[in-house]
């Protein structure tokens, strides 16, 4: 019981010291914990936000679409769990490129706001693209039945979490956004695309080996049914453009046949009536000759009628004349004769029949009479010729009309007759018209038919591309940080840690020696020793478990939030989801506290040896001695008086020099190696894209043949004057186990490459590619374990074998690259054609126009700016560039710690050297550089120490981080140096401003007191 | 006026709420060249006494006067010249720096007074010159205290003070240095305040300063000293 008083009565009386020992704690749990729980933090939110929207375990996309029988197929291969087809397609929305797919099971998006389409007028947008109550037209109508819709839902998904969501072939080549409709809302008969799931992939975290197993079996299985389903696609394909063939030759055989009848027809009604016309017309023409024969005939006849008509008239009126009348007095002439003769017989009568005057009367009777007679002869022949007129009159009125008649129905017929003409022509105008419109669709007909014959016999086979995970730029960029993380943490923390347990013993060895006496008079009470440690003990258990506690909570929650908050810049995640791995957590408490107990039993364990009586006495001082110095009488005899002290006490102490020495270095070296990883992350950057690969574009060929002459004009239109045609293509080859990937570059261009491509030897000398060899990247040169000379083999991606000759090896630091000239590739490959160009741009290019108006072309389907790789690249940095500051933050802040634990050791042993030195008279100035002088060169040698270790520790590290693909550049800039051993002077400087006013404190007269 | 005059000296510690008087109004004279023992049993204030004659402590009230200096009106610095220039002080537990030769650790207080002796003289007047190169834990106690004197009065100072010299000391050993302290006294008249328990040693000085419970019990002034020789213990 007492004894567990004295323990909290230490702590208390001790209360620096204690919270040094929590500090040292805090921080070497907090990083290692920290550091190491981050990337699993990372891997497993990242891999729940998978599992929860389905992400695809493969993708297929093929060249000529996907149908359900693939989908069939697919579904009998074993180990696949689910497929599902998908529709998606690239288009344009006011400039950006926007990928329009449809909403899926697996790939699921993850829903932000809003709600999901019920309708095709409904769709989803990307979170921070669109906004919901968005109206989107797509300008394509090839894809969708609907082409007008509403945002109703924000989303993100998994597929794409990185900012750069990869390539399209349309705009400038660079997808923007996403855009999701109902499945329903295709009209497309195949599938873009087809996902799959694993089975039992889920259950794996993704990107693990154990998941890449999974993975490989199924894919393995896929690259079988790959060739037969694309045979099957192909076939179909064929098949179905081969049947709309037939349909169109029979259509048209049909249509020909059809219309020539009904043009023939036409044609002959329309001769038919043509010669009905002409017929008609020449009937026309008779009757209307006959009918003026007639005129003329019946004329004539009238005519002479009338003449001797007139005749009698005229004889008639020289009669009349003749007598003196006028044909209107003719009847009032005979009346007056008739009543003349009447009143001349009635006059005879009346008179004697013999008298003269009868005979006078009878005589003019007589003579009456014959008047009489002649009148009435005159009436008669009037009357006659009257008649006569007449009848002429009416028979010319008869003939007049008759033939007005005639001609008027003549002249019927004749219009009647024009009409024909005019409709016969315009038949026959129609008729050609139609006929040529037949005509020239039968050609069309038949030019379609030739053409979509010519296209079955060049059809291609469709190709599958089977992708996984991997292949999208998010996937890869995130587990390439996680990695990083992860491997930066698999040393760091380590030799943290070791530090901090440096200190830790440092700090109870030195507590434990202190308290000797205490522990001596203990002990000869009778305490059992188990019963001292346990005090010691004790007092450890508590700091550490104080420190675990806060260090533990900073580690696994502060650490990796932050660290996740600085990565996901780049990306679009969820929120991160801490662990704590219960095995690395009881890991690090039990590594701790069996450390720590370590510290309180071996020290404890060195005074325990003696008897009780010697450890009550104090530990005899340490022998002075003199150093090697002091033989080279030369140089210490010009040592100063206090000098010579400094340089004898730091050889005194040889515990403490290593302490001191080994705390400051270590800092020191962490420090460095901080700035170190900062440096050959960032000279990477330089180096790799400024200084080895310098061209700014890749332009690659789309895969049809167009005319060179048509292609390189493209590129000058687009100002493109500095290009070299190559040959890029992705092979593969074999480091141990793994299979690795790496560009090979031909140079299917004589000219020179420096422009493009600066080859240099690892010692910077310039290295030219040759006709009998390639040139080979540096970092896999080492996967190969491959010397210039040597025959390498390598695999294309049809997994052909190939094996090439290593002329040389190159500096290269980002990805792996194989290099050749024309000659070696022909050699190699028996092939000489280039499927791409890598160019330098002049400096005002607009890379979106420049990518717009490439890929407009059709010649290209695919610009890889220089600048976009850095990009990438240079998030991946930023990512692990912020590891570093937390390294840097913890270096320092242990640097600090060591620091001040060292000095206040240092003060505190040498308290009554130093109380005497006080009362001796000695200046608190010169007192502290009595102290100072030994702690700054120990610090000095340690921060040379630490800067020769953190050249080692650097590269470590950087060996450790190295992954397939990346090849840190070793070398530590001049500068970090320089701020290392700055940072460290500082904390030095700092610390000793705290230590002097604890020097000043050291009171004179516990140099009165006995050596306890 | 005598040498050192300490007139009403007083001091007190605070310990919380308590206060302690350490020295209740103490009051002696010691001459120059004097050899003058302050004896007392432990606890009686006698080491106060020594800290603030030797300016590592200072009075709560009354004053110091040596040399016509009153030093408990002085301030730290002036205290640490003081110290530096005109005190010898001889450590019961010697004190000596571990890693410096017993020369060194001479030359170590030597070399920042005004006046020093030739550190080897200061060696030589102990009778360790033959010791010099070699470190106190090479030597004896006894020697490593000779040490300390010689550092002591290497300084030439105006008062050596010895803080119970002989403590850690057997009696033979103990004999010879207070013989050592007494010769020095007398040949080179520095003023020699001795600090110690030790009734016996008394008798060597000119001048016995007892204390008691923080008052001075007695001041007696022999006449005739005895030699070291002479006393036993």
């Amino acid at each position: 019981m007492l004894i567990l008083k004295n323990s909290f009565r230490k702590i208390n009386k001790s209360k620096g010291r204690f919270l040094s020992l929590i500090l040292i704690v805090i921080l070497g749990t907090s990083f290692f914990a920290g550091i190491r729980e981050t990337a699993t933090d990372m891997i497993k939110t990242i891999d729940s936000y998978y599992d929860e929207t389905n992400l695809y375990d493969f993708k297929i996309v093929s060249t000529m679409g996907l149908t359900d029988d693939d989908l069939k197929s697919l579904n009998e291969i074993k180990g696949v769990e689910k497929t599902e087809g998908a529709y998606s397609f690239d288009t344009l929305i006011n400039g950006d490129v926007v990928k329009v797919s449809s909403i899926t099971n697996i790939n699921k998006v993850s829903l932000i706001k809003g709600r999901m389409p019920k309708n095709n007028d409904e769709c989803l947008g990307e979170k921070g693209a669109f906004k919901i109550g968005d109206e989107i037209t797509i300008d394509d109508d090839t894809y969708l039945k609907n082409n007008t819709c509403k945002i109703v839902g924000t989303i993100n998904s998994s597929n794409y979490i990185y900012e750069n969501k990869g390539i399209s072939t349309i705009g400038d080549g660079k997808l923007d956004s996403l855009i999701y409709v109902l499945k329903d809302n295709f009209k497309i008969d195949y599938y873009t695309e087809i996902y799959l799931l694993a089975t039992g992939a889920k259950n794996e975290i993704a990107s693990t080996d154990s998941y890449q197993e999974i993975i490989d079996k199924v894919d393995s299985k896929l690259q079988k049914i790959k060739p037969l389903r694309e045979t099957a696609r192909y076939e179909e394909i064929l098949k179905e453009a081969m049947d709309k063939i037939v349909l169109e030759e029979n259509k048209l055989n049909s249509l020909k046949n059809e219309n020539n009848s009904k043009f023939k027809n036409a044609l002959k009604t329309l001769d038919d009536s043509k010669n009905k016309l002409d017929k008609a017309t020449s009937e026309y023409n008779s009757n209307l000759s006959t009918l003026n024969s007639k005129k003329e005939t019946t004329e004539s006849e009238l005519n002479n009628g009338f003449n001797s008509l007139n005749n009698a008239k005229n004889e008639f009126n020289s009669a009349l004349s003749g007598a003196n009348l006028t044909v209107d007095i003719l009847d009032s002439t005979l009346n007056t004769i008739t009543t003349n003769i009447s009143e001349l017989e009635k006059q005879i009568e009346n008179a004697d029949p013999s008298s003269s005057i009868y005979e006078t009367l009878t005589y003019r009777l007589n003579e009456l009479k014959t008047s009489k007679e002649n009148i009435e002869t005159l009436i008669n022949t009037n009357n006659t010729l009257k008649e006569q007129e007449k009848t002429l009159n009416e028979s010319l009125n008869t003939w007049n009309s008759e033939y007005n008649k005639a001609l008027k129905e003549l002249n019927k017929a004749k219009e009647e007759i024009d009409n024909g003409y005019i409709e016969l022509e315009n038949g026959y105008n129609e008729y050609n018209r139609n006929y040529n419109t037949y005509l020239e669709e039968i050609t069309k007909y038949e030019d379609e038919i030739a053409k979509s014959k010519e296209e079955v016999n060049s059809l291609e086979k469709p190709i599958w591309y089977l992708q996984t995970r991997s292949d999208s730029t998010g996937y890869t960029s995130f587990y390439e940080s996680a990695t990083k993380v992860d491997s930066i943490a698999t040393v760091f923390p380590l030799f943290f840690i070791l530090i901090s347990f440096l200190m830790a013993f440092n700090t109870m060895n030195r507590m434990i020696e202190e308290e000797r006496g205490e522990i001596g008079t203990f002990v000869s009470l009778g305490i059992s020793k188990k019963t001292i440690c346990f005090s010691y003990l004790l007092y450890v258990f508590v700091a550490c478990i104080i420190g675990l506690i806060i260090g533990l909570s900073i580690g696994y929650n502060l650490i990796p939030r932050v660290l996740y908050t600085v990565y996901s810049a780049a990306f679009t995640l969820p929120s991160l989801i801490t662990y704590v791995n219960p095995i690395v957590c009881l890991v690090i408490i039990f590594v701790t506290i069996i450390l720590m107990s370590l510290v309180v039993f071996i020290t404890l364990h060195n005074d325990f040896k003696l008897v009780p009586a010697t450890i009550l006495r104090p530990a005899s001082p340490k022998n002075g001695k003199k150093v090697l110095l002091e033989k080279i009488t030369i140089i210490w005899n010009k040592l100063s008086f206090s000098w010579k002290i400094t340089v004898r006490n730091l050889f005194r102490y040889k515990k403490r020099i290593f302490m001191t020495v080994l705390g400051i270095a270590g800092c020191t070296a962490l420090l460095l190696t901080g700035f170190g990883i900062k440096d050959s992350l960032s000279s990477l950057i330089d180096i790799q894209f400024n200084d080895i690969t310098h061209y700014d574009a890749t332009l690659v060929l789309n895969d049809k043949n167009y005319e060179e002459k048509d292609i390189l004009n493209s590129l000058s239109i687009n100002n493109i004057t500095e290009y070299l045609k190559t040959n890029i293509s992705s092979y593969t080859f074999k480091a141990g186990t793994k299979k690795l990937d790496f560009t090979l570059i031909a140079f299917m261009d004589d000219n020179s490459i420096d422009d493009y491509i600066s080859l240099k030897t690892l010692d910077k000398k310039k290295i030219t590619l040759n006709d009998d060899g390639v040139i080979i990247s540096e970092k896999m040169a080492e996967l190969l374990n491959a010397k210039v000379g040597k025959n390498i083999s390598i695999r294309n991606t049809d997994n052909e074998l190939f094996v090439v000759k290593v002329a040389g090896i190159c500096e290269n630091y980002v990805s792996n690259y194989m290099y050749m000239n024309k000659t070696y590739y022909k050699k190699i490959f028996n092939d000489d054609k280039y499927n791409s160009f890598i160019v330098n741009l002049s400096n005002d290019v607009s890379k979106e126009k420049l990518s717009n108006n490439l890929i407009e072309t059709n010649y290209f389907s695919t610009i890889q700016y220089t600048s976009d790789s850095m990009k990438t690249f240079n998030d991946v940095i930023v990512g692990m560039n912020n590891i570093v500051y937390l390294i840097l933050a913890f270096s320092s802040f242990l640097a600090i710690t060591v620091l001040y634990n060292l000095t206040i050791i240092n003060i505190n042993e040498r308290q009554r050297e130093i109380a005497t030195l006080k009362v001796l008279g000695f200046r608190d100035k010169e007192v502290s550089s009595y102290v100072y002088r030994e702690t700054i060169i120990l610090t000095i040698v340690g921060i040379f120490v630490g800067l020769f270790l953190g050249i080692f520790l650097n590269a470590f590290v950087l060996i450790v981080a190295e992954t397939d693909e990346i090849l840190f550049v070793k070398t530590i800039k001049p500068i970090s140096y320089i701020i290392s051993f700055i940072i460290v002077v500082i904390f030095s400087v700092i610390v000793q401003i705290v230590t002097y006013f604890i020097l000043k404190r050291i009171n004179m007269i516990d140099s009165l007191k006995s050596v306890e | 006026m005598s040498y050192i005059s300490v007139k009403k000296l007083t001091k007190t510690y605070k310990m919380g709420e308590i206060s302690i008087k350490a020295l209740d109004a103490v009051s002696f004279d010691i001459e120059k060249g004097e050899l003058t023992v302050i004896l007392g049993p432990s606890g009686a204030g006698k080491t106060t006494i020594l800290n603030i004659l030797g300016g590592m402590d200072s009075a709560t009230s009354g004053s110091v006067i040596i040399d016509d200096e009153n030093i408990s009106k002085y301030s730290s610095k002036k205290l640490t010249n003081y110290r530096r220039y005109d005190i010898g002080f001889v450590f019961q537990f010697y004190n000596l720096v571990g890693n410096l030769t017993a020369i060194e650790n001479v030359s170590l207080a030597s070399q920042i007074c005004k006046n020093p002796m030739n550190s080897e003289e200061a060696l030589k007047r102990v009778d360790l010159l033959k010791r010099k190169d070699h470190f106190p834990a090479q030597l004896s106690g006894g020697e490593q205290q000779r040490v300390s004197i010689a550092r002591a009065i290497a300084k030439n100072p105006k008062i050596l003070l010895c803080d119970e010299p002989t403590g850690a000391l057997d009696s033979k050993t103990g004999k010879k240095i207070i013989e050592l302290l007494q010769d020095t006294c007398h040949k080179t008249k520095t003023t020699t305040i001795i600090i110690t328990h030790n009734a016996i040693i008394a008798d060597i000085a000119d001048k016995v300063i007892k204390v008691k419970n923080g008052k001075i019990e007695s001041i007696t002034i022999n006449k005739k000293p005895k030699l070291v020789k002479e006393i036993d213990w």
